[in-house]
């Protein structure tokens, strides 16, 4: 397989392990997305396949060939692996122009690299900007000078380290869907590291959340979103209701109804994690968005509940209902959705946003 | 007065605060450069025939030497300052703790001294060649060939020793500003780390390198006692020449002006070349440097690169003198040297002290004033670091006696009478080191005023703060570190002065300096061993201080801004 | 730095104190001299010594190889020094010409000096005199075969002379005696001779063409004669008593017709309106006395300026010699022309060039 794979990667600085027999793999034309929180050792998983850090243990290989070997010294240096690498500062050259910043990694004798960058600076907005210096660029165009810089030389694998998050939010969504289309355009292996599950959605074919210095899940972003191996995971896309129960007669129940279970042995602890996105008002007509036709079959749990306040999120509102036995749940309905303190409204819950896992103490 | 002045003027006036800052710089910067305006006044004296005679006989000659020198000198600072300084920023060998501050050692070390010091070993009756016929059983000096020590080689080698830590200095500091992430890109876009050294650290480096060359070409330009040690004619030779033996200080004086005019456009050359070139770094992110492990033999090879010049400029020359002082000791303390070194410190902090404040005052006003009255006339008052020191204590004495005569004048308007108030005194000898480094200080001042933005400053006069109040309370925190940078530097070249303080000290005064030049100037340096031991030693201390300074200066390391790399006045 | 700002307000007090109680200067001014002094202080120490012991009057100095006439220039009526010595004539000259010196009115000091060891003024008085001579190989000279400055510039002396500098004081005094004795072209010609003979570049001081000689690098220098006694008296450091061993003195141009050895001088002068005049003259008095000039002969091996006060026994041992007796103002007025001479022939760049 060509592309990059990485087998069995752990790395220590000092005594701390920030890698744990980390493997993963991405495929030309393919965008793998390690996501996670800070410090999980996600950047030093990139920096490791650029080269930038000597391996410690595990093998990475490079369109087949293996490229660094763990405890076998530096391996093949930074410059001769073929990688394109994007930090989250741009860190573009500030004593180049920009022309000068894109081409840097190309043989300037080769006229097809040029016609590449030429079309490229055209096709990204960047034509009248070739002149200038970094500094005096916006962000979204430092950020795409700093994207066509690594893709100038024709790497066979693009590592981008959190390449968003320099940016305003608002700039955010356009800068992304460029992003993706030139990457998937350029048919390259690209690995990209973020903390952002909506980023990591949005861009990714596969995701990989990396927690602690492992991998504790792959897969696809909704194969994540809709079946999360673990409460981790399950959190990291967003915010959740959870509850603590025991399995009895196949189902658990909770203060926001009766989930059934498999899987699990009567009496097993378990906890029981409701997305915000899971709580419908029975009645309110709105479905919610970008969410696959839901579960026929699945009997969807229903309570009456009090509502203790209700803000607007704009295409959402927050409401927060409280519960009989004390506590409180929180729901995100979609649309413009404020009823006042004190109503009480039949709420059903999306049993596939409903996530039973053995409970850990 | 151009138009563009004038309009600064009725600015200033209209406005009122900037007048007084533009005003007391012009003052400040007038008063400094009275010295140098002195030594051209000098030079309208007529030349009795100098010039055609120099013309037809060594004038070229003496540029040629300069040139030779300067390019000498120029080349082998820049690539052992540089190289060092990028060894031990980004890699990781043995002994690279030791070899960062190591590095700065030399430059404690007088020039003339270690010329004393490097033939002493190196000619024939040195330990080198005694050895060397020791092995191989020659007698004579006919019987093998052994360089020249007394030549264009020796001077460029002792002046490059002694000089390149300027360059060290500010490269490193520059080194360890860039952020390493355009390195890193740089290696990923298929460039080795030496390729990526030229094509991305070194430019990136580059302005802090050129002003740190800058100072080891003034250095050398200006230098007397090293090429007139290695019977090397340069243009400064040529003016004691004419001056002493030819007994034209006004010959002596026009040649020292066209040296001023050389160096001008040196530093205008640079600035031009630098227009619009002012990096600024887009990544704020700063990451811990990775520094590389070299392999065992490039690791060896780094170690012996960086220990060489810290042998030779320093450990040689210290171990030499510590042998001989230990040997005269008896006969040096037969005088008062405590005395000389009570006097070298208190000068020498003096000096340092002045020249900082007037260095920051200096900076400030020409940061509150946009105009270019201030500007240049700050760059004239700094340009004293290139003027040969014999003749810039002529200079000083100029002035110093005007100031005198109406001291007295005015006494004796009152009814009674005193001497000379300033010659005779140590004023002239602290005026003319405020000449001589003020640029050093000037220059830091500048440099880290730069860093410190308009923002902060509009943050602190929102908040309520007078611009005394803002210098006091935002810009000194922020430029403490660098601030030091530059009184250690001035401190340090003060202790090792030698023609300003001889000529212009006072009666029965001496410092270690001059009393070790008594003995040098008859090659006898070995029987004031001890005197020039201290010089080094009581370099040797602020130098360290310097290396922890820089090593705090990363941007993004606690610290903070504080530091930043001294600066030529450019 | 508090220490150091108290020092100069103190000093200024004193200062202005003093004047200003000034109606008893003469006190003061009997009490100290202030000396400019172009020799090495621990060279003219224990003279200074001597003098303030018999005297009472103490000495002020400041030691400097460059810039006392500026100095004394700038600072106008309210100069300080009231004497200078010096090494040799050009500085005397200079000063003289410069019109900061006055004449020293003593009848001791003309008796003591004759006087063609002093300006016909008296504007500057001669101490001590110092006589250039050759240096030979003990070895590889034989006895006769050099005997005139002349033949330095000879053709079987290729590649065996060193010389320090063209441009030392010593060296363009000689020169300047070259012109005075034979025209600007002659010694030019001569020069261009001497150099070509070189055996490397000129470089180093006195002793270290003595010391070359015995390394064997060439076999003929220059040197002022006490150089060779102080090195052949050097308890403190053998190595040079080996160098001076190595070599024998000899006086040049001795023969009938001959000039002499070149001579050179080191003397005072008194300051233009020095403020301690009388302690001045008394100095100078003091230095062309019998015991300074015993002193001068005995501790630095010069040759005194005093009929009468014996030379050194090292020095007496050399034997008597042929003085010349060129007006030392004549040497003086040819430094320039020597200095000009030297840049002509390239002479510091060495034999090769």
């Amino acid at each position: 397989m060509t592309g990059i794979d990485l087998r069995d990667i752990s790395h220590a600085f000092g005594n701390t392990q920030v890698l744990d027999r980390v493997s993963l793999s991405v495929r030309p034309g393919e965008l793998v997305c390690l996501l996670g929180p800070s410090g999980c050792g996600k950047t030093t998983l990139l920096r490791l396949a650029a080269g930038l850090e000597e391996l410690q243990e595990g093998v990475i290989s490079i369109g087949g060939r293996s490229v660094a070997h763990g405890g076998k010294g530096p391996g093949l240096p930074p410059e001769r692996r073929g990688v394109g690498l994007m930090f989250q500062d741009f860190a573009l050259f500030p004593h180049l122009n920009v022309r000068e910043n894109i081409g840097f990694g190309t043989d300037t004798r080769d006229p097809a690299r040029q016609a590449w960058i030429d079309a490229a600076l055209l096709q990204m907005g960047l034509a009248d900007t070739a002149g200038m210096y970094p500094h005096t660029l916006s962000g979204g165009q430092q950020q795409r000078v700093a994207l066509l810089r690594a893709l100038a030389p024709a790497p066979s694998v693009l590592l981008l380290d959190e390449p968003f998050s320099g940016l305003d939010v608002g700039r955010r969504a356009q800068v992304r869907a460029d992003t993706l289309r030139l990457v998937k355009n350029s048919g390259v292996a690209t690995l990209m590291v973020t903390h952002d599950p909506e980023e990591a959605m949005f861009m990714a074919d596969r995701i990989h959340i990396m927690n602690a210095g492992r991998i504790v899940q792959g897969g696809s972003p909704t194969e994540l979103y809709f079946e999360p191996a673990d409460a981790f995971v399950t959190e990291f896309f967003g915010p959740v209701n959870r509850f603590h129960g025991a399995v009895s007669g196949g189902a658990v129940e909770t203060p926001l109804g009766r989930f059934t279970v498999s899987g699990f042995a009567d009496d097993t602890p378990v906890d029981v994690l409701i997305r915000v996105e899971g709580l419908r008002v029975a009645g309110y007509a709105d479905a919610p968005e970008g969410e696959p036709d839901d579960n026929a079959g699945r009997q969807p749990a229903s309570v009456t509940l009090e509502v203790e306040t209700a803000r607007p999120l704009g295409r959402s509102s927050y409401v927060v209902f409280k519960l009989a036995g004390g506590g409180r749940a929180i729901g995100r309905i979609p649309g413009m959705f404020l009823p006042a303190t004190g109503e009480r409204l039949e709420i059903a819950v999306n049993p596939r946003q409903a996530h039973v896992f053995s409970h850990h103490t | 007065m151009t138009v563009g002045t004038l309009t600064e003027w009725r600015t200033a006036v209209r406005f009122g605060l900037p007048n007084v800052w533009t005003l007391g710089a012009l003052v400040a910067a007038l008063f400094v450069a009275l010295p140098i305006v002195a030594v051209v006044l000098l030079a309208l004296g007529g030349d009795d025939g100098m010039w055609r005679h120099l013309t037809s006989t060594v004038l070229g000659l003496y540029i040629e030497r300069t040139l030779v020198l300067m390019s000498g000198v120029g080349i082998g600072t820049f690539v052992i300052g540089t190289t060092t300084a990028w060894l031990v920023t980004m890699y990781r060998f043995p002994g690279r703790r030791i070899f960062e501050w190591a590095l700065l050692l030399p430059l404690a070390v007088p020039s003339y001294i270690l010329a004393f010091v490097v033939t002493d070993q190196l000619e024939y009756a040195g330990n080198v060649q005694t050895w060397l016929r020791a092995v191989f059983g020659w007698s004579r000096p006919q019987d093998y060939w052994f360089f020249e020590i007394r030549s264009m080689g020796g001077a460029i080698t002792v002046m490059t020793l002694v000089l390149y830590p300027y360059v060290y200095l500010l490269a490193r500091a520059a080194f360890l500003e860039q952020s390493v992430c355009v390195l890193e890109i740089s290696r990923t876009l298929g460039n080795t780390a030496v390729k990526s050294f030229f094509r991305v650290a070194l430019p990136l480096a580059r302005p802090a390198i050129v002003v740190g060359v800058m100072l080891v070409l003034m250095e050398t330009i200006n230098d007397f006692g090293t090429v007139e040690f290695f019977a090397v004619q340069t243009f400064t030779a040529g003016i004691y020449d004419v001056w002493l033996n030819m007994s034209s200080i006004s010959g002596a004086a026009q040649l020292s002006s066209v040296l001023l005019l050389i160096v001008l456009a040196l530093i205008v050359t640079e600035r031009w070349a630098r227009q619009g070139r002012r990096f600024h770094h887009t990544s704020s992110k700063y990451s811990e440097l990775p520094s590389y492990r070299l392999n065992r033999g490039w690791g060896w090879a780094a170690t012996v690169f960086c220990a060489l010049p810290v042998l030779l400029g320093f450990v040689l020359p210290a171990a030499v003198l510590a042998a001989y002082s230990a040997r005269y000791f008896r006969a040096t303390l037969s005088v008062d040297y405590a005395g000389f070194v009570i006097n070298s410190l208190t000068l020498s902090a003096a000096a340092a002290a002045m020249a900082l404040v007037l260095g920051v005052f200096l900076a400030y006003a020409v940061r509150l004033s946009k105009g270019r009255v201030v500007r240049i006339a700050a760059r004239f008052a700094s340009i004293g670091y290139a003027v040969p020191g014999a003749i810039l204590a002529v200079g000083v004495l100029w002035p110093m006696g005007i100031a005198d005569r109406i001291a007295v004048g005015a006494a004796e308007a009152f009814g009674f009478g005193i001497g000379a108030i300033f010659i005779g005194t140590i004023a002239p000898v602290i005026y003319g080191y405020l000449v001589r480094f003020l640029a050093l200080s000037l220059g830091t001042a500048e440099a880290s005023l730069g860093k410190v933005t308009p923002n902060m400053d509009g943050a602190a006069r929102t908040l309520g703060m007078s611009p005394l109040r803002t210098l006091a309370r935002l810009h000194f925190p922020l430029m403490r570190g660098s601030l030091a940078t530059a009184a250690i530097l001035v401190f340090v070249d003060c202790m090792k002065e030698l023609p300003l303080t001889m000529i212009l000290r006072p009666f029965n005064f001496d410092t270690l300096a001059t009393f070790v030049y008594q003995y040098a100037s008859d090659e006898r340096l070995e029987a004031s061993a001890l005197g020039a031991l201290t010089i080094v030693a009581a370099g040797v201390v602020p130098v360290l201080l310097l290396s922890v300074t820089i090593a705090k200066s990363r941007p993004g390391s606690s610290t903070g801004i504080g530091t930043t790399n001294p600066v030529a006045p450019t | 730095m508090k220490n150091l700002l108290k020092n100069i307000a103190q000093c200024l007090a004193a200062v202005a104190l003093l004047h200003a109680v000034g109606a008893t200067p003469t006190l003061a001014e009997e009490r100290t001299v202030s000396l400019y002094s172009y020799r090495q202080p621990f060279l003219i120490e224990p003279l200074l010594t001597k003098f303030t012991a018999t005297t009472g009057i103490k000495v002020n100095i400041v030691f400097a190889d460059k810039g006392m006439l500026e100095r004394i220039r700038a600072a106008g009526a309210n100069n300080q020094a009231d004497a200078v010595l010096t090494v040799d004539i050009g500085r005397l000259y200079e000063l003289k010409l410069a019109g900061v010196l006055e004449p020293v009115v003593s009848k001791t000091v003309t008796a003591n000096v004759p006087a063609h060891l002093r300006d016909p003024e008296n504007l500057w008085i001669g101490l001590t005199q110092r006589a250039r001579v050759a240096l030979v190989s003990k070895s590889r000279v034989k006895a006769g075969e050099l005997t005139s400055y002349e033949d330095l510039a000879s053709e079987k002396f290729r590649g065996r002379i060193c010389l320090r500098s063209g441009k030392n004081a010593y060296n363009i005094a000689l020169i300047a005696a070259m012109i005075a004795h034979h025209g600007q072209e002659s010694a030019k010609k001569w020069l261009q001779g001497v150099k070509a003979n070189l055996a490397r570049k000129p470089q180093g001081n006195d002793r270290a063409q003595a010391k070359a000689i015995a390394e064997g690098i060439c076999d003929i220098a220059l040197a002022n004669n006490y150089y060779l006694a102080l090195m052949l008296t050097n308890e403190k450091e053998p190595e040079q008593k080996k160098w001076a061993a190595a070599v024998d003195l000899v006086y040049l141009n001795q023969a009938q017709g001959q000039s002499g050895n070149h001579m050179n001088v080191s003397g005072a002068g008194i300051v233009k309106g020095a403020k301690n005049k009388a302690a001045a003259v008394a100095l100078i008095e003091f230095l062309s006395g019998d015991e300074a000039q015993k002193i001068y002969a005995e501790i630095n091996h010069e040759y005194p300026v005093k009929a009468g006060v014996p030379r050194s026994a090292l020095v007496a041992s050399w034997g008597p010699f042929k003085e010349d007796i060129l007006d030392m103002e004549a040497v003086a007025k040819n430094r320039d022309a020597a200095a000009k001479l030297v840049d002509e022939v390239r002479f510091d760049e060495g034999p090769t060039s």
